[in-house]
């Protein structure tokens, strides 16, 4: 069975230790649109997400990781055309 | 004395011991202005008297802008060494001024000490929080849209409230004070989005022959176009998101798209809202979330402005600065703001 994107999220999530409510919280406040029900449904697989919204959710989990000492360990779905702002 | 506008009223009377200052109505981001002149005689007058009480029982609402000014008078009377008193505050109102840390600022007397009624606090205060957090949400929403929508000079978000239409988020007085002119006639695009579930469109108010009680006074204020969307639950039509523009035909396709974008996204905020339920803590964080999430979605905007992006590409720019720097994604966007300060609504 091939892995998908959310399947690296959920892991994600279990080793940074960080709870789906606290996850969520961290997402809305960058700006994440999903509901905290909904939210907890892509990560199991049982919805699909838009790789925008999986970015998110990756960043979100790697400011946690950045926390604990470790560096962007999970990877985004899309790129900028250019880096800086 | 008597002084407002329709929606508030003020009343000042003198007294032996005490000034008594009674309002009546709304006080938000469209009546403020209003209430200064009076409340300036009210404070004169007390500096002799020594008391300012404040009657608060015909009080309807209060948004935050309301509560600034409440706190602005407290310091305003703290400096003159009179004291204030609150009275007749409605439960609602007592709770908001509660979750805002102002009871103890504004010396709020204690509505009623009924048992029955302390009982149901509560739950009230549950309801009264989700609304705070929701307001605030909402008032993201206009201000984004109207930074975001060329051509629009205001955005308002119409939600029914304790049995009627109420403006429960605005970008301006103005549009503010367009949607009080239709709660007032009974007509207008933002009630007919709201009540029918479609997108009501005036390009030019002049040629506008729906709507004949509402459309001159949208005039007088300078507003030539107006889209309202509508907000749905499964495909039931409660609410609208309006936009209005000082310019003939300002929206077309576009403007539309980006119309129907911000209105879904209203509707989401109020469906998360009335799935929440917070405690205080869980309130405090979603808070300094709702404050993150305005802080990114200005730089976003900024980054879209400058660099001739959508949405998701900007982000995408401003979340690459992060990982690269090591730095929050929040932190990012403060930095990018702090040249210039955010922006101002025009």
């Amino acid at each position: 069975m091939t892995a998908r994107p959310v399947d690296a999220l959920e892991q994600a999530r279990l080793d940074c230790g960080l709870s789906s409510q606290e996850l969520w919280l961290r997402y809305f406040g960058l700006g994440g649109m999903t509901e905290p029900l909904q939210l907890e449904a892509v990560l199991h697989g049982a919805l699909t997400t838009t790789a925008h919204d999986h970015d998110q959710i990756a960043h979100a989990l790697n400011e946690r990781f950045t926390e604990l000492g470790r560096n962007h360990p999970v990877p985004y779905l899309t790129e900028p055309e250019e880096d800086a702002v | 004395m008597r002084a407002g506008s329709p929606r508030l009223t003020a009343a000042v009377t003198v007294e032996v011991d005490r000034v008594r200052l009674a309002l009546a109505g709304d006080l938000d981001a469209g009546t403020h202005a209003t209430f200064q002149p009076i409340l300036d005689a009210a404070l004169a007058a007390a500096g002799e008297a020594g008391t300012l009480q404040l009657d608060v029982a015909s009080l309807e609402t209060v948004d935050t802008t309301g509560l600034a000014t409440l706190v602005d008078l407290a310091g305003r009377v703290h400096q003159r060494q009179v004291e204030l008193t609150v009275h007749g505050a409605s439960l609602h109102l007592y709770k908001q001024l509660e979750i805002a840390q102002l009871v103890g600022i504004l010396n709020v007397a204690r509505a009623t000490t009924n048992p029955a009624l302390v009982r149901g606090l509560a739950s009230l205060t549950q309801s009264v929080a989700t609304l705070e957090l929701l307001d605030a949400a909402l008032k993201l929403v206009v201000t984004m849209a109207q930074f975001v929508i060329v051509g629009a000079d205001g955005v308002s978000i119409t939600l029914p409230r304790q049995g009627r239409y109420r403006t429960v988020a605005a970008s301006n007085d103005v549009v503010l004070a367009m949607d009080h002119d239709q709660y007032d006639t009974g007509q207008g695009p933002c009630l007919d989005a709201a009540r029918h579930g479609q997108r009501f469109h005036i390009d030019s108010l002049g040629g506008e022959s729906r709507w004949a009680d509402f459309t001159p006074l949208a005039q007088a204020r300078g507003i030539e176009s107006i889209l309202s969307s509508p907000l749905l639950e499964s495909e039931n039509p409660y609410g609208a998101l309006n936009i209005y523009s000082r310019t003939v035909g300002a929206f077309a396709v576009h403007e539309k798209q980006w119309a129907d974008q911000f209105a879904s996204e209203a509707s989401a905020v109020v469906t998360t809202a009335q799935r929440l339920s917070p405690s205080t803590e869980l309130l405090a964080q979603i808070v300094h979330a709702l404050q993150s999430r305005q802080v990114i979605a200005q730089a976003q905007g900024i980054v879209m402005h400058r660099d001739g992006l959508g949405p998701d590409a900007a982000y995408a720019k401003l979340r690459e600065t992060s990982r690269a720097t090591n730095k929050p994604l929040l932190d990012v966007c403060e930095a990018l703001m702090a040249p210039k300060g955010p922006r101002d609504a025009p």
